[in-house]
């Protein structure tokens, strides 16, 4: 009965964790060897994170009177929240 | 016809691939719309940006846990320092839900391919965690100071359909660790369909799990 997963959709897990794990296998050099059950956590962690981005990011366009959201909002919802600072540089030097 | 694939990707510079460096566009918009209303639109832009972000997160996260097993020479990220590192990063209010998720990820691991990755986890568990816990929730619970609650948010099986089933999947420390979690005293009704069974009925169960 649980089978089909936390999302239902794609299975257990919205995104891949083939894709998970090579970006943390990047993240560093001397990532050695990663647990299967690493990548898992991060597929829903993923998941929450993205969630509470978008929230605020929405509540910026909102303040705006927007329907659309930009990427200033999702900039604005990294700079309104202290857990994000570590996406400050991300947010900023985006090109184009 | 010169056209050898592999003489081709060799000649090639040695280029990033996107998909070496992000998680799918379109796996990322539909977890954007769950949380946006219908008639929201996302500028390119703005999905491209969560797209950097969320490849930026697992980066952070997986550094923060890379160091902790450097330290403690081990080779290996498990998920229990990738818990560690969030909950250090200040992602405390994840712990909970993920330790959760990862509860029930282990429950149908365990139900579909037999017990040899179990066996496996808890070699790694004991090398790694000084006390003998029979599974990381045990070893997680430190970070909380309250019992976990599945917070709303979360998908979570409300226990009523499942007590068969939690019989035969969850091992005697799984058992006792629920028991423990949700501070399993006589009366209370999700320790009664564990630790009853077979002893005296002196409450009546809703609908009896055992026929």
């Amino acid at each position: 009965m649980l089978v089909g997963g936390v999302s239902g959709r794609t299975g257990p897990h919205s995104l891949p964790l083939a894709r998970i794990k090579r970006i943390m296998k990047r993240s560093s050099d001397d990532v050695r060897m990663i647990s299967a059950e690493a990548p898992v956590v991060f597929s829903k962690a993923c998941e929450h994170l993205i969630g509470v981005l978008v929230r605020r990011a929405w509540a910026a366009a909102l303040r705006r009177k927007r329907r659309t959201l930009l990427k200033e909002d999702v900039a604005a919802a990294v700079a309104n929240t202290d857990v994000f600072d570590f996406l400050v540089q991300v947010v900023q030097q985006q090109p184009k | 016809m010169e056209l050898n694939p592999a003489a081709a990707a060799a000649a090639a510079p040695p280029v990033v691939r996107e998909q070496d460096r992000f998680m799918p566009i379109a796996n990322v918009i539909r977890i954007m719309r769950r949380v946006l209303p219908a008639h929201a639109k996302i500028a390119d832009d703005a999905k491209e940006m969560i797209q950097e972000c969320v490849s930026e997160y697992i980066s952070f996260i997986t550094s923060e846990a890379n160091e902790r097993c450097q330290r403690e020479q081990r080779k290996t990220v498990t998920a229990e320092d990738v818990l560690w590192a969030m909950n250090k990063l200040g992602f405390d209010d994840y712990i909970e839900p993920l330790t959760l998720f990862l509860h029930r990820y282990r429950e149908l691991e365990g139900d579909h391919r037999g017990s040899v990755r179990g066996e496996a986890l808890q070699l790694i568990k004991h090398r790694a965690v000084p006390t003998a816990v029979p599974d990381m929730t045990t070893a997680v619970s430190q970070f909380f100071t309250t019992p976990p609650v599945p917070p709303p948010n979360f998908v979570v099986p409300p226990p009523a359909t499942a007590p068969p089933q939690h019989h035969n999947l969850l091992s005697e420390s799984m058992v006792s660790y629920f028991l423990g979690m949700y501070g399993g005293g006589e009366g209370s009704s999700a320790s009664g369909s564990y630790s009853h069974v077979n002893g005296m009925p002196n409450f009546d169960h809703p609908y009896p799990p055992y026929k």
